[in-house]
């Protein structure tokens, strides 16, 4: 599922919910990577498109005003509606970007005070050295 | 509610901590924060990995999570706020367990999470009683 059309669904309010079909046509279409097809385009080459689908890429249909149709896997039609309805979870933005946790050794955060945290500059040190400090 | 992940919980995260992994199931993307200095901290510690393989593996995914993160600005700077916070939490005693202090780099991420009045998402650690304002959830 793209990203941004989860995201822009969380953010999708219209006053009027006859303006909803209308707005998320422009908004599927904006995020979309591919343009709207005909219906004879669709019907040849379908099996692309529902495989494109199933990978995650959304398809309008052409249609009469409010008559268009998409095709959308039923993983991301729950994506979106979860979308819309709660918020996009982080399990959503971790499916869209591909996040998988990596199994192995836990890494463990190094605690403690040391003292090279002492922001105190040698009285000997030259101003071209701490250049060069501040350089690195 | 904002929810600012501690570095070890966002190392949880990233290694597949079954408790980070459960807790952070239902929560919404706009509630997730992490501090950029968290990010510095990761990375340091990804590249002192020593097993190549992994080192890459843990590279990968974890540039995919900031992939997500970023997407959602959840990714907060160090600000001038939280340097004053900062500069007052380096004063105090904080102790991360028995033996060792929190470090300054963590000192760092709690005075972002005391300055965005965010809750601290990290394991129970003995510092927590010295902070009263300090909001702490555990995974």
């Amino acid at each position: 599922m793209n990203l941004e059309i989860l995201s822009a669904l969380e953010r999708l309010l219209v006053k009027d919910p006859t303006e909803l079909a209308g707005t998320l046509k422009r908004l599927l279409i904006e995020q979309m990577q591919s343009a709207p097809v005909t219906i004879k385009s669709a019907r040849d080459r379908f099996s692309e498109i529902n495989r494109r689908a199933k990978e995650g890429q959304m398809q309008v249909i052409r249609g009469a005003p409010g008559q268009e149709t998409i095709v959308v896997s039923l993983r991301d039609l729950a994506a979106m509606v979860q979308a819309a309805r709660t918020g996009v979870s982080l399990a959503d933005v971790f499916e869209a970007t591909g996040f998988k946790p990596v199994r192995g050794p836990r890494l463990v955060v190094e605690e403690g005070m040391r003292e090279e945290t002492e922001l105190v500059m040698p009285r000997s040190q030259s101003k071209v050295k701490q250049y060069e400090a501040v350089a690195l | 509610m904002i929810l600012l992940l501690s570095t070890q919980a966002l190392v949880d995260l990233l290694t597949a901590d079954p408790k980070m992994g459960s807790w952070i199931k239902d929560k919404s993307a706009q509630d997730i924060e992490v501090s950029a200095v968290s990010i510095g901290q990761v990375l340091q510690l990804i590249d002192k990995e020593t097993d190549a393989a992994y080192r890459k593996e843990l590279d990968d995914a974890f540039e995919k999570l900031l992939l997500g993160l970023r997407h959602y600005q959840r990714i907060i700077p160090f600000d001038e706020k939280a340097a004053n916070s900062w500069a007052r939490l380096m004063s105090m005693t904080l102790m991360h367990d028995a033996s060792s202090q929190v470090s300054p780099e963590t000192r760092m991420v709690i005075a972002t999470a005391l300055t965005r009045n965010a809750i601290l998402v990290d394991a129970s650690r003995p510092y927590h009683a010295n902070l009263p304002s300090l909001k702490v959830q555990s995974p």
